[in-house]
């Protein structure tokens, strides 16, 4: 384990343990109500009505992709690529909640379950802006790499 | 860079497959869509009381049920309208008939919504707080062989379709009908409603 961190590494273990603490906590909401979780899906109308065993797919492998990302990422195991595979999601996550926006869907977001963390009512911009600082602390810790307190070999730049 | 790729692809297999897994599993509730074409499928079109007969020059304002209709003869068939009534979805004139003849009313969107404007009387369920155990009391107080109307913020509202997949499918209702367009369409008709918290809560 490396043990001899440079000055940047705190901030990317910051944005590790922020970023998975989010993510697990957001997982387990997810998978305690896979069908509200589907419905929430169904709502953003990526999917087209016929099409829904593509929006109860994702019901069960979002919530699952964000586990495994976690806990590579909270561990330190393939650090840049879970931290690269949350940055898509949340890529995935903010192209669906400006589609909400343009289309004018009135929809909750459930990216967190029931609760609504950071961002309260209807599918807005705070939610892209929300979506947009997660990715930006993904893209430290792919750009940065795996910070101390990982099995990664790879030291910071 | 190609390292990453194989491990995004591994972290995609594992989840991939922990997915599948669990998709096994037996939820309380199955994830029922607006199109699981089953549980979509229109309720009995004969009512216990016949539908009434629809004046389309006052659309939104349906009288009472004629004589003719209330002494069981075959009603005349609703003239055809923009949301004409496929048995499922009905206009806001049936649904004023259902409403003057007593029939429950659900409201399916989320209680803040329901505090700012909603049909006279009627229930507030949203298909989350149906989906955690909430409202069950009063709803299993409802016959369920009876006509309920269902509804939400009408036009590409989801709400009132999620909420019947799981009133039908999962507790028993078989005449549950759909208000098309919703509260917006029944406030523009002019029909009786109010504001504020549900008589009968979901905590209850």
């Amino acid at each position: 384990m490396n043990k001899n961190p440079k000055p940047l590494g705190w901030l990317v273990l910051l944005c590790r343990v922020v970023i998975a603490g989010l993510f697990i906590f957001a997982a387990v909401l997810k998978l305690q109500k896979i069908p509200e979780f589907a419905l929430a899906i169904q709502a953003f109308q990526i999917f087209p009505d016929h099409a829904g065993h593509l929006t109860k797919f994702a019901a069960y492998f979002i919530p699952w992709l964000e586990i495994v990302a976690w806990l590579l990422l909270l561990l330190g195991i393939w650090t840049r690529a879970s931290a690269l595979m949350i940055t898509l999601l949340l890529g995935g996550f903010l192209v669906g909640i400006v589609g909400v926006i343009v289309r004018g869907l009135d929809t909750k977001c459930s990216c967190f379950g029931s609760l609504e963390l950071m961002c309260q009512g209807a599918v807005g911009y705070c939610h892209v802006v929300r979506n947009l600082i997660l990715m930006a602390m993904g893209l430290v810790v792919v750009f940065l790499g795996p910070g101390p307190l990982t099995f990664d070999r790879r030291e910071v730049r | 860079m190609s390292n990453m790729v194989s491990q995004l692809a591994v972290i995609v297999t594992v989840a991939g497959c922990l997915a599948g897994a669990h998709s096994f599993v037996k939820l309380k509730f199955p994830i029922l869509l607006k199109g699981d074409t089953p549980a979509l499928a229109p309720p009995p079109l004969v009512d216990p009381v016949p539908l009434p007969l629809k004046t389309p020059e006052i659309e939104g304002n349906t009288p009472a049920p004629s004589a003719a209709a209330s002494e069981g003869t075959k009603p005349t068939p609703p003239a055809p309208t923009a949301a004409a009534s496929d048995g499922l979805n009905i206009s806001i004139a049936e649904a004023f008939a259902f409403f003057q003849q007593g029939k429950p009313f659900i409201d399916s969107r989320h209680i803040e919504e329901f505090r700012e404007g909603h049909v006279q009387n009627a229930y507030q369920l949203s298909v989350d707080e149906l989906l955690a155990g909430k409202g069950l009391i009063w709803l299993n107080a409802l016959d369920k062989n009876d006509t309920v109307v269902i509804y939400c913020g009408g036009g590409a509202c989801d709400a009132s379709h999620n909420l019947y997949n799981y009133l039908t499918a999962s507790f028993g209702f078989t005449r549950c009908r759909i208000m098309h367009e919703g509260w917006p369409g029944w406030k523009a008709a002019g029909h009786p409603g109010e504001t504020g918290d549900p008589q009968i809560g979901n905590d209850q």
